[in-house]
């Protein structure tokens, strides 16, 4: 008789057995685990305004916000000299972005930001940085190509800046991409700039003649195959960053591989904040 | 005295009695199999979610990187799940004005959380994690599947203890190469078992088996 | 159902409602108690940190050791020729069946999740694990299995000769057709007898050392331990005894009123009563030995914490336990060295009911006392039994009541076949019924004898005429009428040996491979694979293995299972089962002429002669 209940509230357990019951869900909360007892029902608690997590002051002005330290210059109230007007206009116009990197940069630091690049950037801005990605070839507003001569002034400061803030259509990242990966993606970026303007002292021999084309994106349309075409877009753009090819014959200019260009930018070394720039030497 | 059953009654009585003898492992086969059935574990059943987001169009269609949404799995126990903000970054100027992500848009506007249904949903009393798994080479379609060909996200296989320990006991045969963890379609060239036994001794994967290891 | 089993006086028909009635509400109180157990999980017992093993253990150890009684009477005594075993060697088995089930009751339910009670048997699960064998409540699992089962084929087996007596004198339609299938087709020949004799004595040989390994294993649950109280190698001999001494103790206990109502006087005498008195007694000093030994080791090995959890037991807050088990088991027995407390039933009584409380005591000492203080003071603790653990002991107490009541009220409770025949058969069956179909070739022909020396007779003189395919029905095993008969000798032996190999071998393999191959887990520091861990389980698969080699010779050598059979068919068949002895000459035998055949029968001292329908 025992035997018989048993059978059948082992029959009863496995028809249950669906709703999961018993310790399978505890009374403890998972990560991400709906909870009532808040408001917004989040058992991952956002950090409460006005307060500083563990380790995360982020005093170093440089290293997090991608502007330079601002020198310790004295402002004047009342300006007496052109120059003394500049300084305290300039002040008053905050700290200006950073033409520096706040550590050395290492070849280490080049694949991080590749990798980091293709996670949270290639989408729009596609492989190579012409802005062709995916997600603008299904109508997103395009972002201007890295290739353009404003962004290749620009200072380092101003991408990591970005990526930190965002801009225009371009939301922020600064809850994604931890700022040493961000400084790693801005040096991929030079690496990508370099890559598609160079200017190179000895051309290679079989750069065929013709100018390379500039990406255009068709416009959207219902697709037939998308992962066909995504794997024919990302051919192309890794294509166009593992070759040697012409951008301008007449400047001599070139865009050359990738990988290239990491050595040179390695080679010429990218620029360090001075009050790491001494010990780059030994890293 | 008339006979009280008829010959046909031996016959009966026997195959009832072999019948009571069998039931005992009959029922432990029934339990065992139905346990692990799909019927209990719901493998290969996609969730009714409050957005049919579709792997197959995000990760097979644009190319997004696992991370790109799920960005806590290097680092962190769990892969995490995008905020709403990650979804709107697009959404705002793409299908922004489609119905079915109207949750998204909620969610985004009053700042909650999109209240996704786990798909992989492991008891509470394993501890798992994620970053120590891919950091050790094993890739994403392993557990989860080709997501990039699932429209509604299901889980394929179900997670029993039995499945957990068969990588635990010969991780040889699931390891891949740490930097293609997180591809779709990498299929290893050449031998898979040598690749496997020289990727076990590269990364120094033990056979962890303790009760503790995984019940904590 | 069969009013034959037990005739009960009106008085104590009076008394067994009564009983059931408290029996009954007891089930419910059970039933109740458990439901809220299922539904409400295991907080509702007084169990907590530091004691986590309460009234269910002590109430698991409590009814296995009774059981063990049943198995001493029923099989030791049988070996040992004990012919005052008799008398209550079915109320005995009986008893054992019905206290494993209430023992098997308790650890399933102190597992929390009964339901997953199937978690502890090795098959290849979804959690891809399997069962711990270096551990000793695996053993148990194992013990109690086999157990149970060669306890239950053991009472059956010797109850089936009782069923077909039960089945030839039902009443009612149903009864008769209820019986005829409890009786599986038992038809009392001559080779079903030899075959059942040989059994009941090999299952004899079976179950002694089983119920010596049960109780050790049982004791293993704490002797492997490293509670203070519990590590000591005297427990499984200390065990032991104590399970036969609180089983006989019990038996006396069910036995007087039985045979004070039931007017077993004659059957049960004060010498049956004197003789369990004194093995009562013999094993109350073995287990007084086994306190003293406890004491001995605890003062003279010189561990503190030993010597500590022996004095808390006699000075500390359960004093009063301690103190009342000395009296109840100790004490007490003592007045069973005078005849005047052996061979006075209800003096008997007094005595083995404070034995029978006692061994609770015991049990309750040695889990919870040992528990509630050990070796970390900071985690010291008393424990409080709630209302549910009460409402569950007593609900147990209830439903082994109930059950035994039944069985003995419907089943019966001497074995009949020991009996001297004096009643009446039952009205005889309708002629009609048994009307031969014209045409149909007749079974044979059955001489009815009156006695079973003119059946040995008779066999004798048909083997010496030339007959050839004989069978031979009595009530009662018949000396000397298997060899006569010439039939071959039944052989059980070799089946169970060879079941028993596999059972051993079996269960070696499966543990060594799962606990040592597939899945080795290393607890308590004890290697894999420690074959001294593997004991337990291999002997009690090589057990269960040779029951099963025996139940399939048995089936092979008796063709039972079959409730039909031609010779059912005999006109007064029934009395078969009584007092009649039945000589079949079949068709089949080449020597076979109607004529001379019955004519040869009523030459050989036949009452009657009747042919047998095909």
């Amino acid at each position: 008789m025992k035997f018989r209940a048993s059978v059948v509230a082992c029959a009863l357990a496995l028809l249950a057995g669906g709703c999961r019951r018993e310790m399978y869900d505890q009374p403890r909360l998972e990560p991400m685990e709906r909870f009532e007892f808040f408001a917004d029902r989040r058992s991952l608690r956002p950090q409460p305004p006005g307060t500083v997590a563990r380790g995360r002051l982020l005093e170093d002005r440089h290293l997090y916000t991608g502007y330079s330290e601002q020198a310790k210059q004295p402002v004047e109230l009342f300006p007496t000299s052109e120059e003394a007007l500049e300084r305290t206009l300039a002040r008053l116009a905050g700290p200006p972005l950073a033409e520096s990197f706040p550590f050395a940069i290492t070849r280490r630091h080049f694949a991080r930001g590749r990798e980091r690049f293709e996670i949270f950037c290639a989408p729009c801005h596609g492989l190579a940085g012409y802005g062709d990605g995916m997600v603008v070839r299904r109508g997103f507003r395009r972002p201007p190509s890295y290739h353009i001569e404003r962004l290749r002034q620009a200072p380092v400061g101003h991408f990591f800046d970005v990526i930190s803030r965002g801009i225009g259509a371009m939301d922020d990242f600064a809850d994604r991409i931890p700022p040493e990966d961000r400084w790693a993606i801005v040096a991929w970026l030079r690496a990508l700039q370099l890559s598609q303007w160079a200017r190179l002292p000895e051309i290679p021999a079989g750069i065929p003649p013709a100018r390379a084309p500039t990406p255009e994106i068709p416009p959207v349309r219902l697709q037939r195959d998308p992962p066909a075409e995504l794997a024919q877009v990302q051919a192309e753009q890794r294509a166009r960053l593992g070759s040697y090819g012409w951008i301008d014959p007449e400047k001599k200019i070139l865009h050359i591989p990738v990988e290239r260009a990491v050595e040179l930018l390695l080679e010429a070394g990218l620029p360090v904040r001075a009050s790491v720039a001494g010990k780059a030497g030994e890293r | 005295m008339p006979q009280i059953l008829p010959p046909s009654a031996n016959l009966a009585v026997r195959l009832a009695l072999v019948g009571a003898l069998g039931a005992g492992p009959a029922l432990l086969w029934l339990f065992s199999s139905l346990g692990g059935s799909s019927w209990v574990t719901r493998a290969g059943e996609a969730p009714v979610q409050p957005v049919p987001f579709s792997h197959k169009l995000h990760v097979g269609g644009l190319g997004l990187d696992c991370r790109h949404c799920h960005w806590w799995v290097e680092t962190g126990a769990v892969a995490g799940m995008p905020s709403a903000k990650t979804c709107m970054h697009c959404h705002a100027q793409v299908f922004s004005d489609a119905a079915p992500l109207e949750p998204v848009r909620s969610a985004f506007d009053g700042d909650r959380s999109i209240e996704w249904v786990r798909v992989a949903d492991l008891p509470d009393f394993v501890s798992f994690d994620h970053s120590i798994h891919v950091r050790k080479g094993f890739a994403c379609v392993t557990c989860h599947g080709r997501v990039d060909l699932m429209p509604l996200t299901e889980q394929p296989v179900a997670m029993t203890m039995r499945w957990c320990l068969d990588c635990h006991r010969n991780p040889e045969r699931y390891a891949w190469p740490v930097e293609q963890v997180f591809r779709m379609d990498w299929q290893p060239e050449g031998d898979p078992v040598a690749l496997g036994r020289r990727l076990v001794r590269e990364y120094g994967l033990r056979r962890p088996t303790d009760c503790s290891f995984c019940h904590r | 159902m069969a009013k034959g089993a037990l005739a009960m006086p009106d008085a104590a028909r009076r008394y067994w409602w009564a009983a059931f009635g408290i029996a009954s509400v007891l089930v419910l109180v059970l039933a109740g108690s458990l439901a809220v157990l299922l539904w409400r999980g295991l907080g509702i017992w007084g169990i907590n940190a530091p004691v986590g093993w309460g009234f269910a253990i002590i109430n698991f150890v409590w009814w296995i050791g009774i059981a063990h009684a049943g198995t001493l009477i029923s099989a030791i005594l049988l070996l040992l020729r004990q012919n005052w075993r008799s008398g209550v060697h079915r109320l005995a088995e009986t008893m054992t069946v019905v206290a494993i089930g209430c023992a098997a009751l308790f650890p399933l339910l102190h597992m929390g999740r009964p339901w997953l009670f199937f978690w502890l048997l090795p098959y290849p699960n979804s959690m891809g694990t399997w069962p711990q064998f270096h551990s000793p409540l695996v053993w148990d699992f194992f013990a109690i299995l086999t157990y149970g089962f060669v306890s239950l084929l053991f009472w059956y087996l010797s109850l089936l000769p009782d069923l077909a007596v039960l089945r030839d004198q039902a009443r009612s339609r149903r009864g008769r057709i209820a019986w005829c299938l409890a009786a599986l087709g038992w038809r009392g020949s001559a080779r079903q007898w030899e075959t059942h004799r040989m059994a009941c004595w090999l299952l004899a040989g079976l179950a002694t050392p089983l119920v010596v390994s049960v109780h050790s294993v049982v004791s293993f649950d704490f002797a492997v331990s490293l509670v203070p109280g519990w590590h000591s190698t005297i427990f499984p001999p200390y065990f032991v005894a104590g399970a036969i001494f609180s089983g006989l103790a019990l038996l006396i206990v069910l036995v007087v009123p039985l045979r004070a109502l039931v007017g077993l006087g004659e059957r049960i005498t004060e010498s049956h009563l004197d003789a369990m008195a004194k093995v009562l007694l013999a094993a109350g000093l073995v287990v007084t030995y086994g306190y003293a030994a406890e004491l001995f080791f605890a003062g003279y090995g010189g561990s503190p914490y030993e010597r500590y959890a022996l004095a808390n037991r006699l000075s500390g807050p359960y004093a009063p336990a301690g103190w009342a088990l000395v009296a109840l088991n100790v004490v007490a027995i003592q007045a069973l060295w005078f005849g005047a407390a052996r061979r006075r039933p209800w003096r008997l009584f007094t005595v083995a009911l404070a034995v029978s409380a006692g061994m609770w005591l015991e049990r309750f000492l040695i889990v919870v006392v040992s528990l509630h203080r050990d070796y970390l003071p900071a985690a010291w603790g008393i424990y409080r039994p709630t209302f549910w653990d009460w409402a569950t002991l007593a609900g147990a107490a209830g439903w082994f009541a109930w059950l035994m009541l039944l069985l003995v009220r419907f089943l019966p409770v001497m074995p009949v076949a020991a009996a001297s025949p004096q009643r009446e058969p039952a009205a005889g069956s309708d002629d009609t019924a048994r009307a031969v179909h014209p045409g149909t070739r007749p079974y044979g022909l059955a001489g009815v004898f009156t006695t079973a020396g003119q059946l040995v007779e008779a066999v004798r003189r048909a083997r010496v005429e030339g007959y050839r395919r004989l069978d031979a029905f009595s009530p009662a095993p018949v000396e000397g009428l298997p060899a006569v008969l010439g039939a071959p000798r039944v052989r059980l032996s070799p089946a169970m040996f060879a079941g028993g190999l596999a059972g051993a071998f079996g269960g070696l393999l499966l543990q060594f491979w799962s606990n040592v191959i597939d899945l080795p887990l290393a607890v308590g520091g004890k290697a894999a694979a420690s074959w001294q861990a593997f004991v337990p389980v291999t002997f009690e698969c090589a057990v269960l293995g040779a029951a099963l080699g025996a139940l399939a010779a048995m089936a092979a050598a008796t063709g039972l299972p079959e409730p039909h059979h031609p010779v059912f068919a005999i006109p007064g068949f029934e009395r078969a089962s009584r007092d009649r002895f039945f000589l079949l000459i079949e068709t089949a035998d080449e020597r076979f002429d109607s004529l001379r055949t019955r004519d040869f029968l009523e030459r050989s001292g036949a009452q009657e002669v009747h042919e047998v329908p095909g």
